[in-house]
């Protein structure tokens, strides 16, 4: 899932940034209002995590202008700004959660997958497909009972199939929600990890799950459609 | 407690009782007088029928009693006694009053021939008022010269009354005033009562309307329904006091605020940092580098509070001033040495041009105003910018200038930068050391300093920021070799 951070204060920005990358998260960040401006029109992101005092643009305009665009992106406001009407204020201009800084990580990032799975209509925090169940907050993975060993970035991919299971999700789609816009990752990285992970829950000739549509993409799915 | 409306009351209670009182004494004098003085005129006037009764005659005095001319006399239980003695022989004559008790009236020793009239304690043991006169009763039967025949006889007349009915009647005037005096207090302090309520109505209304005002409706205006002209005023100056209370209070609400978000931001960075820190277990180095980043926000937050915690004080009266004279523009030059490195890392080019000059100032304070304004100027500094630094002698004043090209700070905005955490971009800066405490601080201080401290930008974006010092040491007491070396500025161009 490919998250944007737009934040001036730099502790802020590279800890929430370092600490999605380790939850398998593909993230941008930007530093002021105009770079993250450009960055949200530009780019589809899953969540857009927002500041509103930016130096360049403020917050809740490129909010606006975001909204305008109808950019299909969940957008949560972290800001000092704590009062009820502030929090009113930035909902009610489109924001989809509103935290309050100081905070802890932890909330911020069952927040996020919230609004990641809130964007994919998928409330159960479990997806099962088959006999495969991906739970999204332990980012625990079982295939017919055993449990399945992924890195963070194959379970990212997994996670962003699961989360469209039965649709075709074309290699743009894995590759702009799946990699960050400075990855240096190689045009056939997604058809290398899409074969590691064929490898590893379709193992010891367990039925397959993801099938390949030739020319198109993918689709996960117990049987092809 | 004692209320306006009780001392009003007691003190025109008081008041109108002692008028009263005063009033009612001088009413009851007077009309005893007058009654004493009536009195003694029916004294007078009975001596004077007594006396035309007597007559001499050639055996002796005569007094022609009739019952029926003085009825006074004639009963025995009569308050009315008069006797008469020939001198200095026996009685002459008593009235009947005097035989029931059978005894005589106080005889005067030295009778007068002028009335005398007294109190008298009467036969039957009342009190009573009595006159004496001492008399030479008239004789019939003169000759035809007018000459007496006889040997004229002289006699001594009393006549006593009893002043019972006087004393009742006075009686009577006492209880009357009481009466009437305690009724006109009493109507007066109802009267007065009401009327005191009716007059502190506005005022216990006013009282009613300040006890519902609270931190809501503090900007709406008092305004009372038939105010009394000298209520008005006190009106005024509350909606006045109140207008300024609510500045106060807007300001510190929104002071409070400011360093609530200016505290939150590094905060969160701190918790954060920690937090990822310890998601997983992570290298030496990893861990060092997150301890160095945690330090610098600690540092950041500290110099916050510092300034903040100055900025009271100033605005405490707190902080002390400790004069001493200064070579200003050395130390101008030795506070932009700390500042050099920076302006070079913006490949920012300054000029400093200073004219030797001496003040008597605090050297402490006034580094941390320099320093602001030279931090500020950097970090404001158009890219590739110049920052001038100037030093001149202006009237007996020391004016200190430092110009640099700001285009992020509009001429409408100058008169913004000395409110706290007040910033040209509304945001804070990546780094947030600039909270925007700096200048406010800094005019602060300069205020401390017998200063003034001004910021002025041009139509061309160039923020000017004037710094002008009391010079406390005469011109012409600067020593020669500044002097001379005034004739050639200090100017450094970098």
């Amino acid at each position: 899932m490919r998250v944007l951070i737009i934040e001036d204060y730099e502790p802020i920005r590279s800890g929430v940034a370092e600490g999605l990358r380790e939850a398998g998260f593909a993230v941008d960040v930007a530093a002021n209002g105009e770079t993250g401006q450009w960055y949200a029109l530009n780019n589809p992101y899953d969540v857009i995590i927002l500041d509103i005092m930016l130096p360049d643009v403020d917050g809740l305009t490129i909010l606006k202008r975001i909204r305008a665009r109808r950019r299909d992106v969940n957008v949560l406001l972290l800001t000092a700004k704590d009062t009820p009407e502030d929090r009113v204020d930035g909902l009610d201009r489109g924001a989809d959660d509103y935290l309050v800084k100081p905070f802890v990580f932890q909330e911020l990032l069952a927040r996020v997958r919230a609004l990641v799975r809130r964007k994919y209509e998928s409330k159960d925090p479990v997806i099962q497909v088959a006999d495969l169940v991906v739970d999204t907050n332990t980012r625990a993975v079982r295939r017919a009972g055993r449990p399945v060993n992924l890195s963070p970035r194959e379970y990212t991919l997994l996670e962003f199939l699961a989360m469209r299971t039965g649709q075709l999700v074309t290699r743009s789609d894995i590759w702009e929600h799946v990699y960050e816009f400075h990855s240096d990752a190689e045009s056939n990285v997604v058809d290398v990890f899409i074969g590691r992970l064929r490898r590893k829950i379709e193992a010891d000739g367990l039925p397959k799950l993801i099938h390949t549509r030739w020319g198109q993409g993918y689709t996960l799915g117990a049987a092809e459609s | 407690m004692k209320t306006l409306r009780s001392r009003l009351l007691l003190f025109t209670c008081a008041a109108t009782a002692s008028v009263l009182i005063t009033a009612g004494l001088a009413i009851y004098f007077l009309s005893r007088a007058a009654l004493y003085a009536e009195f003694d005129r029916a004294l007078v006037a009975a001596s004077r029928a007594l006396l035309a009764a007597s007559e001499q005659h050639a055996r002796g005095v005569r007094l022609e009693t009739d019952p029926n001319q003085f009825p006074e006399y004639a009963r025995k239980n009569s308050p009315d006694f008069f006797e008469i003695w020939l001198e200095p022989g026996p009685v002459l004559a008593r009235s009947t009053s005097l035989t029931s008790s059978n005894a005589d009236l106080p005889r005067p020793i030295n009778p007068a021939t002028s009335p005398l009239i007294s109190d008298v304690t009467l036969p039957d043991g009342r009190i009573g008022r009595q006159i004496s006169l001492r008399y030479t009763p008239r004789s019939e039967e003169d000759d035809h010269h007018g000459k007496p025949k006889f040997i004229p006889l002289a006699a001594t007349l009393v006549i006593a009354r009893h002043t019972g009915p006087l004393a009742a009647s006075l009686r009577d005037l006492r209880w009357l005033l009481f009466i009437v005096g305690l009724t006109a207090t009493a109507v007066t302090a109802l009267t007065l009562h009401w009327a005191v309520s009716r007059g502190l109505r506005p005022l216990s209304a006013l009282a009613t309307r300040i006890a519902s005002t609270g931190q809501t409706n503090l900007l709406t205006p008092i305004e009372l329904p038939d105010t009394p002209a000298e209520l008005s005023i006190v009106v005024q100056r509350l909606n006045e006091l109140l207008a300024r209370l609510h500045d106060a209070i807007t300001r510190e609400r929104a002071f409070t605020a400011d360093v609530s978000h200016e505290l939150r931001t590094p905060l969160s960075g701190l918790e954060v940092t920690l937090e990822i820190a310890s998601l997983k277990q992570r290298t030496a180095p990893d861990y060092e580098s997150r301890i160095h980043k945690s330090l610098n926000i600690v540092r950041e937050m500290r110099s916050m509070v510092d300034n903040l915690l100055t900025l009271a004080r100033a605005e405490a009266g707190q902080l002390a001033v400790n004069q001493s004279a200064l070579d200003l523009a050395a130390f101008i030059e030795s506070c932009w040495a700390n500042f050099q490195d920076a302006a070079d890392d913006r490949c920012l080019t300054t000029g400093l041009d200073l004219q030797p000059l001496h003040v008597r100032t605090d050297p402490d304070k006034l580094r941390i105003v320099l320093h602001n304004l030279m931090d500020n100027a950097i970090a404001y500094c158009d890219p590739a910018g110049h920052i001038a630094i100037t030093l001149r002698q202006s009237n007996n004043a020391a004016l200190i200038t430092i110009t640099n090209p700001a285009r992020s700070i509009t001429p409408a905005q100058a008169q913004n930068v000395f409110d706290r955490f007040w910033r040209a971009d509304s945001s804070r800066t990546e780094t947030g050391v600039h909270c925007g405490l700096g200048l406010s601080l800094s005019q602060k201080i300069a205020t401390l300093l017998a200063a003034s401290l001004t910021v002025q930008v041009s139509d061309s974006h160039a923020f000017q920021v004037q710094l002008i010092l009391p010079i406390l040491v005469p011109p012409q007491s600067q020593s020669p070799h500044l002097a001379t070396a005034a004739l050639v500025p200090a100017t450094h161009p970098r």
